[in-house]
């Protein structure tokens, strides 16, 4: 299909106002609506300055915006056209014309025509021509050293109207002679920031400082700018032959310039004579200081780490760009690396911050952050906890964290632990963990939708390297349905199914959980029983604290790392879910190859509802036991012993 | 004054009734309070939890007294409960004023009465204190604070109850220190010297003192040497050194006294675990042919025709006679086997395997 679809937006009180469709060709209300909730933020950030083009992945949008003289609003009416990026390209977005004298020719009712693409826009001459200009190339040249380098949302000073276009085109250009197949989107007059996109996301805003690029990557920008200027054909071809086109990753692109262009050394170069490129080219310049850091710990660089959220392949972690939560504007920000800081400047700069996932979202809502170091230390190691609503996940969630936090993982079995994302860390205590452990409440249950990680830990063991433990707390409610709003257990690598003893304990109820039922199956059909460990927990064991032999274990909360041990307590655990005639809950023992049976209290003792103060106090017991059993069944600890657990 | 009382018996029913309460105070271990309630005619104590800023040390304390009560029902079974420990009735153990009811103490403490005792009642005390021991070893309890204070004497009956157990521990839990006077505290649960894990060897140190003490009339042991002017060495040899190689209360009693062990063979087993424990066993054996098991599981993981039937010793009361029959009975057919005896008027107590 090359048609494009056309949808006009009104905002009579400007860009600060309501934004209405007035008219579009698309015969799907819903569609319309999608469309404006999809466009909004950049609807209202950009104007009559500039024009936007987004690419979604499937979809393009361009969106151009139109201001009456007289107005003293920012805009009153935007054209936006939507269509596949193949047809609606981004080249093709910057040769249309200005949107005033286009107005004129639409009718004057709801329902617009589609349009119709032709193989040149209208000003593509004058495009062409303008982005081969001085001005242009001077722009052009400090972009493309960051493109280069590998930033994916970059911010320009905006200077005059219709150079961040010839700016842009220049950029799509050469990117597209490069091989590289990033989708690029562009605002080209931004007034305030504006929400990024899948790919690469380049803004121009007035006032926005012009950082200066690195030195290497500089180069090698102005290589391909200064070539561009002259002969654009040329540059093609040359790079056409030396194989450029060929399928490679941003690094290759880099290697193949570089070889294209020996003049510029990637090593033991001086100033004057030839530039070194201050990268890797597995991690460019500006995530050099992240990635050497973990090199120093061990572990590897560049390498691809999973979503746990959606589950996308976020093929190189060190290359994403980096994002700051801003809490007056309760979002997140980006946060540039200037290209010139140290090693040391940068991991100062970068701590805390975090990695938006580059997966592909349909709108604002499903975009995901996760925090920069989740990604450093290798594939992190990802559990869950599983059980029916108020079967105590969270109390036993918080508990452990309490007991980590107060170091009893250094201080009984030598391992240690530091917050993978402070704030993060810093919200689960005062949220979870101070309300439980030293003010002594019941906590609320799990909030239902939320897909997440509640905490998350660099833990290393006897002096190995570091690795991540991210735990992840799911609504009882959510486990119960069959939905996708828990894809991390498609790549759990541990599972703790807590168990509540009070439904069945004498009660004559048939013992069961939905929950294990469904987690299982996934586990079941993903084929990933030798790759998921299980710990079951016989958690609130205060309730049955007098039954042997929960008692007695409850009561002699070891801090060995003991295979035999953990086997007993399983064998004991197993034992007593028989005599119960509950045994039903022990399938994860039957399915997982490496599994454990504990029990555990986080509390001590029983509470009367949420609120409420438990009224022997809070004393954790055992729950330690299950996390220590986990990180040995999941390889976090390494010791031969650890590798028997489970087992 | 009466009181409605909702709690759960020692033999599993749940109970609602009517008691009349005396508030008068009774003597009880520290952090609890106790005092008399009347269940129709029914006379027992009521321990609970003392209010104040040690509250919570409270909530431990009458959890381990509920615990070695429930540990020790369970180990005797019904008929057969021995009175050389204090017993419990019942417990309500969820709500935030928890209490225990235990059938009243018989006899007066040591501390009052361990002075004027004749040579006969001694060697009773002696017999009925290890007899005491030997059960609490059953249910794999250590009292950890026996005293002159904590153990009475039934002068009428010639025996002994060994009463408080509130700082009563499992085996196998790493000691606590116990506050009190170290004349009848063990070294290794003194402050500043708490060490190791609690086992069946901990209580005999304060046992042996409390030999010491009603031999010489309340005198207290100061000196070991005076260990073999009261006749004690022998008997008592080894008990007041460390903990691995003191003495069982058992082997004093069976080895160096010559009685017979109060407690069945196997009654300090779990059967209704071990089914339960065979089949885990048979699960990591499907899952990990071959793997290791540990030497404290062997017996059950392997020994499966040992298990699948446990035997049962029943004595005839009413004859008074030692003999006894032992029955095979397969786990699922306990308690028939055991009412339809009992109807009979047997006497059942868990045998050998």
């Amino acid at each position: 299909m090359s048609n494009i679809d056309q949808i006009l937006y009104r905002a009579p009180n400007g860009g600060n106002g309501i934004i209405q469709q007035a008219a579009t060709s698309l015969r799907d209300h819903v569609e319309g609506n999608h469309w404006l909730r999809r466009l909004e933020p950049w609807l209202r950030t950009g104007n009559p300055l500039g024009r936007g083009y987004l690419a979604f992945g499937r979809q393009a949008a361009l969106i151009r915006w139109h201001s009456d003289v007289t107005s003293r609003f920012d805009w009153q009416l935007a054209l936006v056209l939507v269509g596949q990026p193949t047809v609606l390209t981004s080249t093709y977005a910057l040769e249309l014309p200005e949107l005033s004298a286009y107005l004129q020719t639409l009718p004057r009712s709801n329902r617009l025509l589609q349009a119709t693409r032709t193989e040149l826009g209208p000003a593509h001459s004058g495009v062409n021509a303008r982005a081969r200009s001085k001005e242009a190339i001077d722009l052009l040249v400090p972009l493309l050293a960051r493109v280069l380098a590998g930033e994916r949302s970059v911010v320009m000073p905006w200077t005059e109207p219709s150079l961040p276009e010839a700016v842009m085109w220049g950029v799509v250009s050469i990117l597209s002679m490069l091989g590289d197949p990033r989708p690029v989107s562009f605002l080209t007059y931004a007034s305030t920031r504006a929400p990024n996109t899948p790919g690469l996301f380049v803004a121009f805003r007035p006032g926005a400082a012009r950082l200066p690029p690195d030195p290497g990557f500089e180069m090698v920008a102005t290589e391909l700018a200064s070539r561009f200027a002259r002969d654009p054909a040329e540059l093609r071809r040359t790079l056409l032959q030396f194989g450029m086109l060929q399928p490679t990753d941003h690094a290759g692109r880099i290697t193949r310039l570089l070889r294209l262009w020996p003049h510029i050394q990637t090593v033991n170069a001086y100033p004057g004579e030839t530039q070194t490129v201050n990268a890797t080219f597995n991690s460019p310049s500006s995530m050099a200081g992240a990635a050497s850091s973990r090199q120093e710990q061990g572990g590897a660089t560049g390498h691809g780490v999973t979503c746990p959220i959606c589950l996308h392949e976020i093929d190189n972690w060190d290359a994403q760009q980096y994002w700051r939560w801003d809490a007056t504007l309760e979002a997140y920000v980006e946060l540039p690396v200037p290209p010139g800081f140290n090693q040391n400047q940068r991991d100062r700069l970068v701590r805390g911050s975090y990695v938006r996932c580059p997966a592909p979202h349909s709108d604002m809502q499903s975009e995901h952050y996760l925090p920069v170091n989740y990604g450093r230390f290798g594939p992190p190691v990802l559990l869950g906890f599983i059980g029916l609503t108020k079967s105590g996940k969270s109390h036993l969630l918080a508990s452990m964290v309490g007991e980590v936090q107060a170091g009893g993982l250094l201080q009984d079995y030598g391992i240690a632990s530091r917050p993978v994302d402070p704030a993060l860390h810093q919200r689960f205590m005062e949220g979870w963990v101070n309300p439980l452990i030293k003010h002594g409440r019941v906590l609320p249950g799990t909030q239902e939708g939320i897909v997440t990680f509640a905490d998350a830990f660099l833990m290393s063991y006897d002096n190995g390297p570091e690795q991540v433990v991210a735990l992840f707390d799911v609504a009882g409610g959510d486990l119960a349905r069959v939905d996708e709003s828990k894809q991390f257990l498609e790549i759990a690598d541990g599972l703790f199914f807590v168990i509540d003893p009070e439904p069945w304990n004498g009660s004559g109820k048939r013992p069961g959980d939905e929950t294990f039922d469904n987690v299982l199956n996934v586990v079941q059909e993903k084929n990933r029983q030798n790759r998921v460990s299980a710990a079951i927990v016989l958690n609130k064991a205060d309730k049955v604290r007098f039954d042997e032999p929960v008692a007695r274990w409850l009561r002699t909360d070891g801090s060995a790392l003991d295979p035999a041990e953990f086997l007993l307590e399983s064998q004991d655990v197993y034992a007593y879910l028989h005599h119960k005639k509950a045994l039903v809950l022990a399938g994860p023992y039957r399915l997982c190859d490496k599994a454990t049976l504990h029990v555990a209290s986080p509390t001590g003792g029983a509470g009367d509802g949420e609120g409420s103060v438990y009224p022997r106090g809070v004393t954790p017991r055992r729950v330690l036991r299950p996390l220590v059993a986990m990180l040995a069944m999941t390889g976090v600890l390494t010791a031969p012993k650890a590798e028997k657990v489970g087992i | 004054m009466t009181e409605k009382l909702q709690f759960r018996r020692v033999t599993g029913e749940h109970v609602e009734a009517e008691a009349r309460v005396d508030d008068e105070e009774l003597y009880t271990a520290k952090f609890l309070m106790a005092r008399r309630v009347w269940l129709e005619e029914t006379e027992l104590r009521q321990h609970r939890v003392s209010d104040g800023s040690q509250r919570s040390t409270g909530y431990d304390r009458l959890d381990n007294e509920i615990l070695a009560g429930r540990q020790l029902y369970e180990v005797a079974e019904w008929g057969g409960y021995p009175p050389e420990v204090v017993r419990l009735y019942g417990d309500e153990a969820t709500s935030a004023d928890p209490y225990a009811l235990f059938y009243p103490y018989r006899g007066r403490r040591l501390s009052t009465v361990g002075t004027h005792f004749l040579a006969e009642e001694r060697d009773a005390f002696e017999v009925s204190l290890l007899t005491g021991l030997c059960w609490l070893a059953a249910a794999g309890i250590s009292h950890c604070a026996l005293s002159p204070d904590t153990v009475l004497w039934d002068g009428e009956k010639r025996q002994v109850q060994i009463a408080d157990f509130s700082q009563s521990m499992v085996f196998g839990a790493p000691r606590e220190a116990i506050p009190g006077p170290s004349s009848w505290i063990a070294r290794e649960q003194r402050p500043g010297s708490v060490g190791g894990t609690v086992s069946a060897r901990d209580d005999i140190w304060a046992a042996g003192r409390l030999i010491f003490f009603v031999r010489n009339h309340g005198e207290e042991l100061a000196d070991r040497g005076r260990l073999a002017e009261s006749g004690l060495d022998e008997l008592l040899a080894g008990v007041f050194g460390p903990p691995t190689g003191r003495p069982t209360a058992r082997e004093l009693l069976v080895d160096r006294m010559g009685h017979r062990d109060p407690v069945p063979r196997g009654a300090d087993r779990r059967p209704w675990l071990e089914e339960g424990r065979r089949h885990f066993w048979a699960a990591r054996q499907h899952k990990h042919p071959g793997a290791a098991i540990p030497p404290e599981a062997v017996e059950v993981a392997e020994g499966s025709d040992r298990i699948t039937h446990t035997a049962w010793v029943h004595t005839d009361r009413a004859a008074g006679t030692e003999a006894s029959e032992r029955v095979q009975v397969p786990p699922q057919a306990e308690v028939t086997a055991r009412k339809a005896s009992q109807d009979k008027g047997f006497r059942w107590r868990r045998g050998a395997g």
